[in-house]
C-alpha cells in the first residue's frame, strides 16, 4: 500500500478526540479508589503468593527459592490428602442440601398466607449471625450431656450421638449448623419463584397436573439460573469453609482425629502454626487450580440443564 | 446550596468521618502504673510487652511491674497489652509495628520462632548473668528457651503435669487413700478395682482416664522412657519402643472394658466439664494449677497428688516441664530497653514468687519453689519440677507439627481402631520428612 499523505485533524475531530480522552481519563479517576485497592489487596498479594508457593519461607527472612518442591511434598503429604478428602465430602454432601432445603423452603413459603413475612424473617435471621457467635452456641446446643439437641431427642426415647466429641459424627453436626443458616439462600429462591407468571400454574391446573408435578415441569425448570448461580458459589464456598469449623474443633486443630480437618484449616496451620508460608501458598493455588477447573466443569454442563427461558 | 449538593457534602463527611474512625482505632493498651519523674538528663524510652493473660491477671501483672520495676527503671517505662495470642505475636512481628518484649503463650514457639529468625539471640545479652541463670533457674526450664546451643527465650514461671486421684474413691474401693500406684502394674491393678460397670456393661465409674489427649499421653510415656527426639540430631523418634508400648499399655487397659465404652463415657461430659472433679474418675493426669482450681469449684474432692507411675524406677518422677518464654522480636526498635527489661522480668525472685502464686504455676527460679505457696500439693509439682526426669518434651522447631501429628495419631488409635505401631509408624515418617526442613 502506498504512503498515505497525514490525515488531517479537522478541528471538530480535535475536539472529539480530545472530549473522548477526557471522558477516559474521568472514568479512570472515579475508578481508581477501587483500582488502586484491588491492585494493592488483591492482584499484588494473589501475584505474591504465587511466587512463594515456589520458596521456603517464613515470614522473616527472605524467601529461599525452591521451584516445584512444595507441590511435589504436597503430593506425599498425607494430611494434605486427608484435608482434601475432608473438603471433598463435606462438600459433595453440603452442596446437594442446602440446593434442596433452600428450594424446598422457598416453595413452601411461596404463598399469601398469614405470618409467611415472620417465618421467612426466622428462617433467614440466622445466617446473619455472625460465623463465630453461631460456632459457640452451637458448641454448645450439640453438648453430649447437657445440650438443647440431645435433650431434644432424648424427649422421642433416642439416644442422641457425642456430635462434636466423635469423629463419625462432626461432619454431621457441622452441616447441621450449616444447613441452620440457609436463609440468606432461600431469599434467593423466593425471588426467582416471584418471578414465574402465574398464568403457567392456571395453565397447567388446567391440564389438571398436581402439586408435585407443577414443581418438577414448572417452578424448577424456570429456577435453573439461580440453581446454577447458587450451585457454583457454594462449591466455592464449601472448598474455602474455615470460620466455623476452626472454632468449633478446640483452636482450629481439626480434631476430633481430623476428621474436621478441611482444607482451608490445614493451609492456616502450615501458614501459622509451622511458619511455612510456601507450603500454604502452594496449597492455596492448588485449591485455586481445583475451584476452577470444578466450576468450568459446571459451567459447561450447565447448558444440558439450565434453562434461560427467552 | 441547592439539595444534591449539601446532599452530597453530607454523604462526603460521612463517608470521610467512618474511614477516619477506622484509620484511628487502636488496640486498648493498658499502661503500667504511673511512672516517677525520669533521672534527670535520661530521656524516657517507652516499650511495649505483650502477653497472653486476661482478664484479672493483666492488672495483676501491671501491678508487679509496677512495684519492682518502675521504681529502679525509671527511664524505662513499659506498657503491657493483654489477651495476646501467638497469632497476634506473629503477625505483629512480621508487619511493620512490633512489640518489644513477648511472653510466648506456650512453650514450644520459642524454638520455631528461633529457627526462622523472629527473635533474637540473647547470648551476649545474657553473658554477664549466664552463670547465674544456669545456677538459680530450675533447669529443665532453661530448655525450651535454647536453639542450636544458645539461649533465645528466659523461662518465666513453669508448669508440669503429675497424677491427680481421688482418696474418697480409693477407700470405696478398698484401696490405701494414701498409697497411689507408683508403678504402672499397680495403675493396672488400681484402675481396673476402680472401675464400676452398670447391668449393660456401660461404665458408670472409670479407674483411669485413658491417655487420648496429648498432653497427658506425653507426661506419661515420659515415665515409661519414651524419647520424642534425638538430642544429637534434633530428629524425631515418635515410634521410638518405649513410646509405642506405652500407648498399647493404656489401649489394653481401656480394652479391659471395651475401648468404645470409654470412649462413650469420656465424651459423655460437657465441653468445659472435669469428669475428675465432679468424681466421675478415679485417677488421671493433669497440670500443676489445678489444685486452686479444686480450691475454688471443688472443696470437698478428697484428692492427693503423686507422680506419673513409671514403667521403671530410673524413668521415675519424669515430667514436661513448659515454661512462658520471654522472647524479643529482631523487630523491636527498642532491643537494648527490651533486654534489659526481659532479663530483670525472668531473673527477678519477688517477680518470680508473686506471679507464680498469683496464676498457680511455678518459679523458674529453684530458691523461690519452697516460699511461692502453702499449699501442700502445689508444693508437691514444685518439687517435682527440679528432679533429674523432669525435661522439655521436644525443644525443636518443629514441635507444634509434632503435637498436632500425636493429635492425630491419638485419634486413630482411640478412635479408629489403628494399632499404635502403624499410627506411629505413619506419625514417624511425616514428622521425619518435616523436620528435614529445619536445620539442627
Amino acid at each position: 500500500m502506498s504512503a498515505q499523505a497525514p490525515i488531517l485533524m479537522t478541528p471538530l475531530a480535535k475536539k472529539k478526540i480530545g472530549h473522548e480522552r477526557r471522558k477516559l481519563f474521568l472514568g479512570l479517576a472515579f475508578i481508581s479508589p477501587w483500582m488502586i485497592g484491588f491492585l494493592a489487596f488483591t492482584l499484588y498479594p494473589l501475584l505474591a503468593s504465587l511466587y512463594y508457593s515456589f520458596t521456603n519461607y517464613s515470614l522473616f527472612g527472605s524467601p529461599k527459592w525452591i521451584g516445584l518442591e512444595n507441590y511435589i511434598n504436597l503430593f506425599s503429604d498425607p494430611k494434605f490428602y486427608k484435608s482434601l478428602g475432608n473438603t471433598l465430602i463435606f462438600s459433595v454432601i453440603v452442596v446437594p442440601a442446602s440446593i434442596v432445603l433452600a428450594l424446598g423452603l422457598a416453595i413452601l413459603l411461596n404463598n399469601k398466607l398469614r405470618g409467611n413475612s415472620i417465618y421467612r424473617t426466622l428462617i433467614f435471621m440466622p445466617s446473619v449471625v455472625p460465623a463465630v457467635a453461631s460456632a459457640v452456641v452451637w458448641i454448645w446446643i450439640l453438648s453430649p450431656q447437657w445440650g438443647l439437641l440431645n435433650g431434644a431427642l432424648r424427649l422421642i426415647h433416642l439416644q442422641g450421638p457425642p456430635w462434636l466429641s466423635s469423629p463419625d459424627w462432626a461432619k454431621p453436626a457441622l452441616l447441621i449448623i450449616t444447613l441452620w443458616m440457609i436463609g440468606s439462600d432461600m431469599v434467593l429462591y423466593l425471588a426467582g419463584l416471584q418471578e414465574i407468571p402465574l398464568d403457567y400454574y392456571e395453565a397447567a391446573e388446567l391440564d389438571g397436573a398436581t402439586a408435585w408435578q407443577k414443581t418438577i415441569y414448572i417452578v424448577v425448570p424456570l429456577l435453573t439460573p439461580i440453581m446454577f448461580f447458587h450451585l457454583i458459589n457454594a462449591f466455592i464456598w464449601s472448598f474455602q469453609y474455615f470460620s466455623i469449623p476452626y472454632i468449633i474443633s478446640v483452636q482450629g486443630s481439626g480434631q476430633p482425629a481430623d476428621s474436621l480437618l478441611f482444607y482451608p484449616l490445614y493451609l492456616y496451620q502450615n501458614a501459622f502454626r509451622y511458619l511455612k508460608m510456601g507450603y500454604a501458598s502452594a496449597m492455596a493455588w492448588l485449591l485455586f487450580l481445583l475451584v476452577m477447573v470444578c466450576t468450568i466443569i459446571i459451567l459447561r454442563s450447565s447448558k444440558s440443564w439450565v434453562n434461560y427461558g427467552n | 446550596m441547592n439539595n444534591k449538593r449539601l446532599f452530597t457534602l453530607a454523604s462526603v463527611i460521612l463517608v470521610l468521618s467512618m474511614v477516619l474512625t477506622a484509620c484511628g482505632a487502636s488496640a486498648t493498651k493498658a499502661p503500667a502504673a504511673a511512672t516517677q519523674a525520669p533521672a534527670a538528663g535520661g530521656p524516657v524510652v517507652t516499650i511495649t510487652f505483650w502477653h497472653g493473660f486476661n482478664a484479672h491477671e493483666v492488672d495483676f501483672l501491671n501491678g508487679i511491674i509496677a512495684k519492682y520495676w518502675t521504681p529502679t527503671h525509671p527511664n524505662i517505662k513499659v506498657v503491657t497489652t493483654g489477651n495476646k495470642s501467638n497469632d497476634d505475636m506473629l503477625t505483629a512481628m512480621s508487619g511493620g509495628d512490633s512489640p518489644d518484649v513477648i511472653m510466648g503463650g506456650s512453650s514450644e514457639v520459642a524454638t520455631l520462632w528461633a529457627s526462622q529468625g523472629a527473635i533474637i539471640d540473647l547470648t551476649s545479652a545474657i553473658q554477664p548473668i549466664k552463670a547465674q541463670l544456669e545456677s538459680e533457674d530450675v533447669p529443665a526450664g532453661l530448655e525450651w528457651g535454647m536453639y542450636q546451643g544458645k539461649y533465645y527465650a528466659l523461662p518465666f514461671v513453669n508448669y508440669n503435669w503429675g497424677l491427680y486421684y481421688n482418696k474418697d474413691l480409693f477407700t470405696a474401693a478398698g484401696l490405701d487413700p494414701n498409697k497411689p500406684p507408683t508403678t504402672v502394674d499397680e495403675l493396672k491393678a488400681d484402675a481396673i478395682k476402680l472401675t464400676k460397670v452398670d447391668a449393660s456393661g456401660n461404665i458408670t465409674q472409670l479407674g483411669w482416664m485413658p491417655l487420648n489427649d496429648e498432653w497427658r499421653a506425653l507426661n506419661f510415656i515420659m515415665n515409661q522412657g519414651g524419647k520424642f527426639y534425638d538430642p544429637a540430631t534434633g530428629a524425631p523418634t515418635f515410634n521410638d519402643p518405649n513410646i509405642v508400648s506405652a500407648f498399647q499399655w493404656d489401649l489394653d487397659l481401656q480394652n479391659t472394658f471395651g475401648l468404645s465404652k470409654v470412649t462413650a463415657f469420656t465424651t459423655g461430659f460437657n465441653q468445659g466439664d472435669n469428669p475428675f472433679q465432679l468424681g466421675k474418675v478415679a485417677m488421671y493426669i493433669d497440670g500443676c494449677w489445678n489444685p486452686e482450681f479444686f480450691k475454688l469449684n471443688a472443696p470437698n474432692l478428697h484428692y492427693g497428688v503423686a507422680a506419673i507411675p513409671y514403667s521403671d524406677p530410673k524413668y521415675a518422677n519424669a515430667n514436661d516441664l513448659g515454661t512462658n518464654p520471654i522472647m524479643i522480636p529482631v523487630a523491636s526498635k527498642h532491643q537494648k530497653e527490651a533486654l534489659e527489661f526481659a532479663i530483670f522480668f525472668a531473673t527477678n525472685k519477688d517477680i518470680a514468687r508473686e506471679f507464680s502464686a498469683e496464676i498457680s504455676n511455678l518459679p523458674q527460679i529453684t530458691s523461690e519453689l519452697t516460699t511461692f505457696t502453702q499449699d501442700p500439693n502445689t508444693q508437691f509439682f514444685a518439687q517435682l519440677s527440679t528432679s533429674a526426669n523432669a525435661a522439655a518434651w521436644a525443644p525443636v522447631p518443629y514441635s507444634q507439627k509434632y503435637l498436632d501429628e500425636m493429635t492425630s495419631a491419638i485419634g486413630q488409635m482411640y478412635n479408629s481402631g489403628v494399632a499404635p505401631k502403624d499410627a506411629l509408624d505413619a506419625a514417624q515418617q511425616i514428622l521425619l520428612q518435616d523436620a528435614k526442613g529445619y536445620t539442627k
